[in-house]
């Protein structure tokens, strides 16, 4: 068995044997959810939970944290073909000659750590000296679906869970109105290549589906179904639960079945949820310098703006894992003004959300992270002549992200990339160095958080994850 | 006990061994301490885990991962001394080398070691060491050896019965009373039809005291249409069923005819083993019928990613392991999965031997391009009116071509010479096929010769690639070369190529040439003068095909590319050998966004300085006349005299195309069901363990399909291919295939498998509960002609299915998990059976069966949001929205909404998952469908007599009589909810409003509305979502 599984068959047993004692739903409920941190975690975490910034498509990092000079000078020259040996790129690229194309972006250093940023991203470069930016990613995968799924579920296939669905089984929840892992998704304006968003980003795989990602919808119900049917009032709700509650627990007396009783408060934590969404995303109360620091577009109910508020206020109620992805990055042939447009959606709400978990002394315990699932090439992919359709292919062989809070030193950079940000040549992260960074921040290790499932201890991290032990604040 | 103890002790999780251990110390105690003779250690049940658990991983069947050469899932391997050390004396623990590691204190030498964060329990090594000291007996792993041959205890009892009872009374319990019989039928109904019974059945049933009333219930039911809708569910999740191929674009695909098949072949009660044959290998069947190669797009059910930029090849090669896993999984509980990347830590499959069982799945033309949900090889599939309309116009094709063909004969006859005369034209023609003698692409995709001396690739790819070509002429002299590009007629639309349309660019043209016989050094590029080509494209001229830059390249012009197209290449100068010449020439597809490979095509040369002459014969003519008469290939007399038919009967020939066209536009019209299909023996794919499972790092020799060592061996008079496969899996002796299907229905029925982990029969997983009864219930199995319907009416005829789900304390203290069956288990029915049940009682149930999937309510932008905006959720308006949900489209990235719980069909599944969140509470709660089920029900409800009510409300939902409390709680809620209504008209209006189905305005809306809300509470009972 499982931990989760484990516990909840001691609860079942114990309920059982109290048979009678346990009341209506509420009460039910009560004893229903393991008081997770702490009691199940390997070790003390750095981290309580977790928010996800997603950029889906992947960001150029030579144009955005990875600074390299060497390209404007080679702009237009062939790569040294050194570079490229023996390297698989997407067929898009395949068979034609690769120039060098310069960063179309400026990068100036910035704060105390000196960290260079790109000039699309003014607010990122104002908090700096909050980000840790690692600089030597690399991965295996070479298209968006594969890859994407190899950085949320450890493996390139679906079928696993996710993180957020492993950190649900790990820790359990911190709150009973909410749902623990919660995912919600934007795109750009502009165009962009469409990479869509499959459930199984934010799935449980083979761990039971009550670790599932909730995704909240942009339009309708943020969580499906969770709306009264049109003319059932709060308090005919309410008596129908309580009889239901009733009847349920007579039926519980002459049957038996423990199960019932997790039914019964179920029902009385959907209820609680029906009242608690709406308070989520009622941002009334929200002062107007903080919805001001993330942009124009906050109140705008499915925009990156949003979700990162969102995201925020989410983390204030216990939600442990958010998960946000944007779409957009993918700049196969569009790099001059869709990057422009990316920057300008994601930058300041990204670095609003940062400062607003700060202010709210949250950062320490919350660990951000902003990254896609590869990098770009340092080469060009289209017409060197033709400036207003140039791109840069899949990358996997180095790229950059950033973290903050949750203890991750502030203010540094990890890894370094050639002089073309072609390859890795200090410090390289792996995705599974990653993930097994990100599980020891929540206090889990990432060897021993393990399901069994088709004979075989499953990980997040397969068999593989050497833990960035520089990166972290002793 | 100490097997159940034994069992669990496997799961244990480390991170509550110590809770744990409490209660295994309290039980293990018993088992060592009391009673005269303590339980003997098995091998195989106690004793195997534990290796498996701590030492397989370094010391197990992996050969590329064994530490110090140390094997210990082997009897040798446990046996043999090695360098004077033995790892198991038997006897002897105290000499052995395994308990000593196994008790080390120096972290050097303990085992496992401290870096693997595993320790054994001191209860672990005991076990262990009892085995050693009691002899050390060794035995195969259970699944893997011959099914026993067991016969139950007792004739007087129900065979089944029998087995439980044996382990039963070794734990003091027993079976229970049988449950009431409205409860009884409600079980059995939704079970074996995914509804519940009709209040008339129910007191049909009660009222009925034969003896045999039950089992004619089992017969109706068995018998019943709904019985195949049923049983197709968990195959459909098994075989991971979806009506999109997922990934990007997630386009629309017509598997629906190879869903209807199942149900149909269900109902039919195939037995498994056809059934068995016919899903994996269909198609290899002599004589296949369409029904049965149909069947065999089992194989093709699986996702497809077609992402931009994704190779073919990858794709291509994740499916063939997608298909070997599923079928690993489902006939025989492996998890091959684990052995492609290297041998199997646990089990004994070596890599080798999985890309054996790949060979066998690794031999179908599909290419790994898929195009709008369709990638070859696909089944035109007809609908009945569809069929009947073809067969018409083949009738009326036949008598056409009689027609002609009596009128061909005659004007012939008429004009002896008219052959003579077009052969004559021909012959001036200077050029000379090129027939390859070698062909390679440098994609990999297959590239060969075809029966008219041209090339081909087998399906068309859409990489760039290089063909390259080798051949030899007589000629002595070459001066010009031509290449001809030939519709290919497997295309739909034919064309040129797989893209869209069927156009192909060529971006550049390398000749090479030497001397016949003359070594490889002597090879000189030939340079070319000028080009011409029977169209092109502005910007895509012939020229540019040897401009010696891949950018650019010929295309033909905009049209659909389904006629001969040639280009001629003239060379600087005339080349000269008197032995003739060997000719290299490299078609390079390089253009940047879009490859656009020439499927099929021929060379030719000439020693002449050609012209392209647009009215000359065509290729194929003259290669045919220039063959004498009595020489001449069936197919190049058909074409000549195709040829001569158009020429000479303008008229008739255009009728007959006319009736063809009609043929093929039904066909297209018509689904193409993806199916599988073999290559032919010369086009065979070389299977090569691919390292590390990746799809371009082929290593060591050619491989041969070939089944695992452990199991029975493959027979070797039989051709190796997937049907001769298929026959071994339900080879009557076969260890694993019945026991994994019966285990599986038994899941159906008692919600667990005897073994529990259902997809795994292997050393890691678990233990059979009652091993007798399932080699019984297997050998029976296999017995009665593998026979679906025998088996499921054995099992639900038992006392043990029929008793009483009521939990009994006992059984909590000796038997928490209710392995044993002291009393029938209890859980909750999936998510496509609540709405079933639901629409069902609600009299909404639509039960048509089959055809295209249906779009039932969904909250709007749910696609929209999984698009990214591309793609809106149109809900059906008519009744096709109160369908069964089995005939729900099953969008693969975005699954129907309400269906909570369900398998992903994203891979193989083959356990229930029954969780129970508050997220499912809100759908059976707010659904539309839920709601306007609830009040519809609430209108059958009103019919009656109003006394009757609440009492018909709650049997219908739940079969049985209502008690006095629940009769109260109803009562109160009635009236409660109607005041509600009555002050609040506007809330009844907006509540009977939800949902299509109109209302009857009969009744009151505040009464129906106060019903309506009661209902929706029934709805929602636990006994309501509970198979109990």
């Amino acid at each position: 068995m499982n931990p989760a599984q484990e516990y909840s068959a001691l609860q079942t047993r114990r309920q059982f044997f109290s048979k009678g004692a346990m009341g209506l739903g509420g009460a039910a409920l009560a004893s229903m959810l393991p008081d997770a941190l702490g009691e199940l975690a390997h070790y003390a975490p750095k981290a309580k939970r977790v928010i996800y910034l997603f950029q889906s498509g992947a960001p150029s990092h030579v144009e955005l944290f990875d600074h390299k000079p060497k390209l404007r000078e080679m702009h237009g020259q062939s790569m040294p073909a050194e570079f490229l040996q023996g390297k698989r790129f997407s067929t898009m690229t395949k068979g034609s000659d690769r120039f060098v194309l310069g960063s179309i972006s400026d990068f100036k250093q910035h704060g105390e750590s000196g960290a260079y940023v790109s000039n699309l991203m003014p607010h990122t470069a104002s908090i700096a000296d909050k980000l840790c930016f690692v600089k030597s990613m690399h991965t295996t995968q070479v298209n968006h679906a594969p890859a994407t799924t190899f950085f949320l579920t450890g493996g390139e296939r679906a079928g696993r869970p996710s993180i957020g669905a492993w950190l649900s089984y790990g820790l359990g929840s911190m709150n009973d109105e909410l749902p623990t892992f919660v995912a919600m998704t934007s795109r750009s304006g502009g165009d962009n290549c469409g990479q869509l968003f499959y459930d199984y980003y934010w799935g449980n795989g083979f761990l039971p589906s009550v670790h599932q990602g909730v995704n909240f919808r942009s339009g309708g119900d943020p969580v499906l179904y969770m709306s009264n049917p049109p003319g059932i009032s709060q308090s005919t709700r309410r008596k129908q639960l309580d009889e239901l509650a009733k009847l349920n627990q007579k039926h519980y007396e002459s049957v038996g079945d423990a199960e019932t009783l997790t039914r019964i408060a179920q029902y009385e934590m959907a209820y609680r949820m029906q009242t608690s969404v709406p308070e989520l995303t009622d941002l009334s109360q929200e002062p107007e310098s903080v919805l001001s620091m993330y942009g124009p577009k906050v109140k705008e109910k499915g925009s990156y703006a949003y979700n990162c508020l969102m995201a925020r206020r989410l983390a204030e109620r216990g939600t442990r894992f958010v998960q946000i992805m944007h779409a957009g990055w993918d700049q196969h042939s569009n790099l001059n003004y869709q990057l422009q447009t990316q920057c300008d959606d994601t930058d300041a709400p990204s670095a609003a959300l940062i400062k607003d978990l700060e202010m709210r002394g949250m950062l320490e315990d919350t660990l951000v992270i902003w990254g896609g699932e590869f990098g770009r090439t340092p080469f060009l992919q289209g017409n060197i002549a033709e400036e207003k359709r140039w791109g840069r292919d899949h990358h996997p062989y180095a790229f950059s992200l950033w973290m903050a809070g949750g203890g991750v030193k502030p203010g540094i950079s990890y890894g370094e990339t050639d002089e073309f940000g072609c390859n890795v040549v200090k410090d390289p992260v792996h995705v599974h160095d990653f993930q097994a960074t990100l599980l020891h921040l929540l206090g889990l290790d990432h060897e021993r958080l393990t399901y069994r499932f088709q004979g075989r201890r499953f990980r997040l991290t397969d068999v593989h994850g050497h833990i960035m032990k520089d990166i972290i604040q002793s | 006990m100490l097997r159940r103890q034994r069992k669990q002790f496997g799961r244990v999780s480390r991170l509550v061994l110590c809770q744990y251990l409490v209660l295994f110390f309290g039980i293990s105690s018993a088992v060592f301490a009391q009673g005269d003779e303590p339980e003997k250690v098995d091998f195989d049940r106690d004793v195997r885990p534990i290796l498996s658990e701590y030492c397989f991983h370094c010391h197990g069947p992996d050969s590329n991962t064994r530490e110090a050469g140390l094997r210990l899932d082997t009897e040798v391997g446990l046996f043999e001394p090695r360098d004077g050390i033995i790892a198991v004396v038997p006897g002897h623990s105290d000499r052995s080398s395994i308990i000593e590691r196994m008790l080390a204190e120096d972290p050097l030498d303990i085992m496992p070691p401290p870096e693997t964060k595993r320790k054994m329990s001191a209860e672990e090594i005991e076990i262990v060491k009892q085995w050693i000291d009691s002899g050390a007996e060794w035995v195969e792993h259970w699944a893997y050896r011959p099914m026993q041959e067991v016969k139950p205890s007792s004739t007087e009892v129900h065979p089944i019965d029998s087995f439980l009872v044996d382990s039963l009374q070794a734990e003091g319990l027993t079976l229970s009373d049988e449950a009431p019989r409205s409860g009884l039928l409600r079980r059995l109904s939704l079970d074996l039809t995914g509804l519940p019974p009709t209040i008339e059945q129910v007191e049909a049933f009660e009222n009925d005291t034969s003896p045999d009333a039950y089992e004619r219930v089992v017969d109706r039911l068995l018998d019943s249409k709904h019985y195949g809708e049923r049983m197709a569910w968990n195959w459909l999740e098994a075989a991971r069923y979806a009506d999109t191929d997922g990934f990007q674009g997630d386009p629309t695909r017509d598997m629906w005819p190879w869903r209807d098949w199942l149900i149909g072949v269900l109902n039919d009660n195939k037995p498994f083993d056809e059934f068995t044959i016919e899903l994996l290998a269909g198609d290899l069947l002599p004589e296949a019928s369409e029904e049965q190669v149909l069947a065999s797009g089992f194989n093709r059910n699986h996702s497809y990613n077609n992402e931009g930029g994704r190779i073919s090849e990858e794709t291509r090669v994740e499916n063939v392991m997608d298909r070997l896993e599923t079928t690993s999984t489902i006939w025989m509980g492996l998890t091959m999965n684990c052995a492609r990347c290297h041998d199997h830590k646990y089990d004994p499959i070596s890599q080798k031997e999985y890309f054996e069982l790949y060979d066998f799945f690794n031999q179908t033309s599909e290419s790994g391009v898929i195009q709008r949900g369709r990638a070859d090889p696909v089944l035109v599939y007809l609908s009945k009116p569809s069929k009947k309309k073809v067969s018409e116009l083949k009738s009326q094709i036949h008598q056409l071509e009689q027609t002609i063909e009596s009128r061909q004969s005659e004007f012939l006859a008429e004009r002896p010479n008219i052959r003579e005369e077009m052969q004559k034209h021909s012959v001036q023609v200077s050029w000379r096929g090129l027939v390859p003698t070698k062909l390679r692409a440098q994609s990999q995709v297959p590239l060969v010769t075809t029966v008219d001396g041209g090339f081909r690739t087998n399906a068309g790819s859409l990489e760039s690639d290089v063909y390259e070509i080798s051949s030899e002429t007589e000629l002595q002299t070459l001066r010009s070369l031509r290449l001809d590009a030939l519709p290919f007629d497997e295309y739909e639309p034919k064309g040129l190529s797989n893209a869209t349309p069927g156009r192909f660019t060529l971006s550049e043209i390398e000749i090479k040439i030497k001397p016949r016989g003359a070594d490889d050094t002597k090879y000189q590029s030939v340079k070319i003068d000028r080009a011409e080509a029977t169209s092109m494209q502005k910007g895509l001229e012939v020229s540019l095909a040897f401009d010696g830059a891949t950018e650019t390249g010929w295309a033909i012009a905009p049209k659909r590319g389904d006629e001969v197209h040639s280009a001629l290449f003239v060379f600087d100068e005339s080349y000269q050998s008197p032995s003739g010449f060997e000719i290299q020439v490299d078609l390079a597809f390089q253009t940047e966004t879009n490859y656009r490979n020439l499927a099929r095509g021929r060379l030719l040369v000439s020693g002449q300085e050609e012209q392209l002459d647009e009215a000359q014969l065509p290729w194929d003519i003259v290669n045919a006349l220039r063959v004498p008469e009595r020489n001449r290939s069936n197919r190049e007399s058909k074409i000549l005299k195709e040829y001569e038919r158009a020429q000479y009967f303008p008229k008739l020939t255009a009728q007959l195309q006319s009736l063809e066209n009609q043929i093929a536009s039904t066909r297209k019209k018509s689904p193409h069901v993806m199916v599988m299909d073999e290559l032919p023996a010369e086009e065979k794919r070389e299977t090569k363990i691919l390292s590390g499972g990746i799809f371009n790092a082929p290593t060591g020799e050619v491989i041969e399909a070939n089944t695992p060592s452990f199991l029975p061996p493959f027979p070797e008079a039989e051709s190796r291919n997937r049907l001769a496969f298929a026959e071994w899996l339900v080879d009557p002796e076969h260890p694993l295939t019945a026991r994994v299907t019966v285990n599986r229905y038994w899941q159906l029925f008692f919600g667990r498998g005897l073994v529990e982990s259902a997809g795994d029969f292997g050393s890691q997983g678990d233990k059979p509960t009652h091993p007798k009864l399932l080699d019984w219930l297997a050998r029976e199995f296999v017995r009665s002609g593998w026979d679906v319907k025998a088996m499921h009416r054995l099992i639900v005829t038992s006392k043990a299915y029929r008793q009483a789900s009521r939990v009994k304390a006992e059984t909590l203290e000796n038997d928490p998990k209710n392995s044993l069956l002291s009393y029938a288990p209890r859980h909750r029915m999936p998510s496509w059976m609540l709405r079933d049940q639901a629409l069902s009682l609600a009299g909404l149930l639509n039960d048509t069966m089959g055809g295209k999937g249906v779009f039932p309510y969904q909250p709007e932008g749910v696609w929209l949001d999984a698009t990214l905006g591309k793609k809106a959720y149109k809900e059906d308006t008519d009744e096709r929205i109160y369908r069964r949900s089995i005939y729900i489209f099953w969008k693969r990235i975005s699954g129907p909404t309400m269906l909570f719980d369900s398998a992903k069909r994203q891979e193989c599944e083959v356990l229930p998952s029954r969780t129970n969140t508050p997220l499912h509470a809100l759908t059976t709660l707010n659904e539309p469908m839920f709601i306007e089920a609830a009040r519809k029900l609430a209108e059958r409800v009103l019919a009656l007599p109003k006394e009757e009510r609440i009492r018909y409300a709650f049997r219908l939902t739940v079969s049985r009589e209502p008690r006095a409390h629940e009769i109260s709680s109803l009562t109160d809620q009635l009236d409660d909810y109607q005041s509600v209504y009555e002050e609040s008209p506007a809330a009844a209006q907006e509540l009977l409003s939800v949902g299509n189905a109109p209302r009857n305005e009969e009744y009151a809306s505040s009464e129906l509305a106060a019903w309506a809300a009661v209902c929706n509470v029934l709805l929602n009972l636990d006994e309501t979502q509970n198979i109990e």
